[in-house]
């Protein structure tokens, strides 16, 4: 019997379906005969009771969450996620950086200091990667710093905005597609494959479309989905580190391109477990023995 | 001269026996000296880093100092003091305190006096309880000091054995370092930036036969 803890905050709690969620862990953990508590901010000094810790709340090497991470690897625990993990995968320079360098297939991608987000630069980069362009803050989620440009005047407005939030601009080919596919990765293993398909004429996979809609979930087995699909989103993980990961790709001529690794990735009941119902005994699994939970199983 | 230098070799002297690094090799020190999360500082290590060097700061060793209760609990590991401390959405320990924020817009500390300090500032700290903040109880007879330690070199003699145990443990080149100061002991309160710029002369002289430097 292992005593497990997520680490939660109350905006998770609030969403419905992420509160389910919760509460099939702890069952999964239950069935299993482990012992789960849910342990919230200013609970902190009772993290040495626990044998592992799973985190389940924004995360940002800043916030409370990685100090969790931090905290428990330092009592030599497994946690999800590692703090490796939130690091480099919440600072995109860093994230493209570890999947350019292991030959994982993003798009071109180009990195700015403040002094080199000129009009002259952005002339340069339109005649090389094209138009639009993708311009991203490092630390952007849930799309709300990514954001496409068709001219100087825009690209130098925007990529200034954005280096307010940091000493580096992304800046990227455009890769138009209607839906991005997500696949949850855990230490090389596939738990869920996800599609998100945008709202009409969205871009975005969290942008609303026009009639106020947003884009829609679904889930495949794994065994169902494209095998050169899942063999691009292992890589990508692996590029990272061992923790849990929501790869998300496009599918562009019949091949794979990873748009970016999400460390801490949404799992929601209805939504990400819909072709995946074992997603939280395989975690639970995951906490207490590590990656030789996978043994045996196919 | 006063821009910051990039990144240059320490002498082999300097470099703890702790540190895991290849010594064939050269360790670089970037002197930004503010390593700020995702600022020019840290992506200088960041670029190091990616071009295969072995430089400190990591990005993981900034991030570790920048972040009061992570640079508590790796100074603890490392046997350097450090005060009692708890993490608090609203239950403040007794006063007083130091009370630092754990959010992704501000570090800065504050000295809370008494209860009616906390109580003024209980909302403001923690944004009406949607962060936490760090709490340092202060012991009864204490006073704070600051102290610049320069790749673990200090001007302050009484402070050098300190210095040096701290650049063994955080690995900043340049570093700010507010303490409290207890009888019998030094206890870490928090690391701060220390940009270039801000390097007296008679800081910028103990980099002498650190690094390669014109003087
Ligand atoms: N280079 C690109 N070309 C086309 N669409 C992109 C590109 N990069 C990102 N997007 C879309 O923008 C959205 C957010 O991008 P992402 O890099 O994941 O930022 P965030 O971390 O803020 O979610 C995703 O839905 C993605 O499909
Ligand atoms: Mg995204």
């Amino acid at each position: 019997m292992a005593r497990l803890a997520i680490f939660t905050e109350r905006y998770t709690i609030r969403s419905s379906i992420e509160l389910t969620a919760l509460s099939n862990f702890r069952m999964a953990a239950f069935e299993l005969d482990h012992e789960l508590d849910f342990i919230f901010k200013n609970e902190l000094k009772y993290l040495k009771n626990y044998d592992a810790v799973l985190i389940r709340a924004l995360t940002d090497p800043l916030n409370t969450s990685y100090v969790v991470a931090r905290a428990v690897e330092m009592l030599g625990r497994r946690v999800l996620d590692t703090s490796d993990s939130i690091r480099i995968c919440c600072d995109k320079v860093n994230m493209y950086g570890r999947l350019d360098a292991a030959g994982v297939p993003i798009p071109v991608t180009r990195y700015l200091a403040p002094a080199e987000v000129t009009p002259a630069a952005a002339t340069l980069l339109f005649e090389t990667l094209g138009s639009p362009l993708v311009l991203k803050a490092p630390n952007s989620s849930f799309s709300a710093y990514v954001d496409k440009v068709t001219t100087t005047e825009a690209f130098v407005r925007v990529g200034r905005r954005f280096l307010r939030r940091a000493d580096r601009l992304v800046v990227q080919q455009y890769l138009p597609s209607e839906f991005d596919w997500r696949v949850i990765t855990l230490h090389g293993r596939v738990l869920a494959v996800v599609q998100y398909r945008f709202a009409r004429d969205a871009w975005k996979a969290m942008q609303r479309g026009d009639a106020g809609e947003s884009a829609v979930t679904t889930c495949m087995s794994r065994h169902e989905a494209p095998a050169r699909l899942l063999e691009v989103a292992i890589k990508a993980g692996a590029a990272i580190g061992d923790s849990l990961y929501g790869v998300d790709l496009k599918e562009i001529d019949g091949d794979f391109v990873v748009i970016e690794v999400n460390d801490n990735p949404t799992i929601a009941a209805t939504e990400e477990d819909q072709a995946n119902p074992e997603i939280y005994t395989d975690i639970v699994r995951y906490l207490v023995d590590g990656p030789a939970s996978f043994a045996g199983r196919d | 001269m006063s821009r910051a230098p990039g990144l240059l070799p320490l002498e082999p002297a300097l470099i703890p026996t702790s540190w895991d690094f290849d010594l064939e090799r050269p360790v670089l020190a970037n002197l930004h000296g503010d390593y700020g999360y995702l600022g020019e500082g840290y992506y200088r290590s960041l670029d190091a880093e990616f071009a295969g060097h072995q430089v400190v700061p990591s990005v993981r060793d900034a991030l570790d100092a920048l972040v009061v209760p992570i640079a508590l609990l790796r100074a603890a590991a490392h046997d350097v003091g450090v005060p009692e401390s708890e993490i608090v959405t609203d239950r403040f320990p007794p006063a007083p305190l130091l009370a630092y924020p754990v959010n992704p817009f501000s570090t800065h500390g504050e000295h809370l006096e008494d209860a009616a300090a906390i109580e003024s500032r209980r909302k403001g700290l923690t944004y009406t309880g949607k962060y936490a903040v760090h709490c340092q109880l202060l012991p009864p007879d204490h006073r704070i000091d600051v102290v610049k330690v320069v790749v673990g070199r200090c001007t302050v003699p009484e402070y050098e054995a300190f210095a040096r145990s701290l650049f063994a443990c955080f690995r900043l080149p340049l570093m700010k370092v507010r303490v409290i100061v207890t009888t019998p002991a030094y206890l870490l309160s928090a690391i701060e930036p220390l940009p270039f710029r801000q390097l007296a002369p008679v800081d910028r002289a103990l980099l002498e036969g650190a690094v390669p430097w014109p003087g």
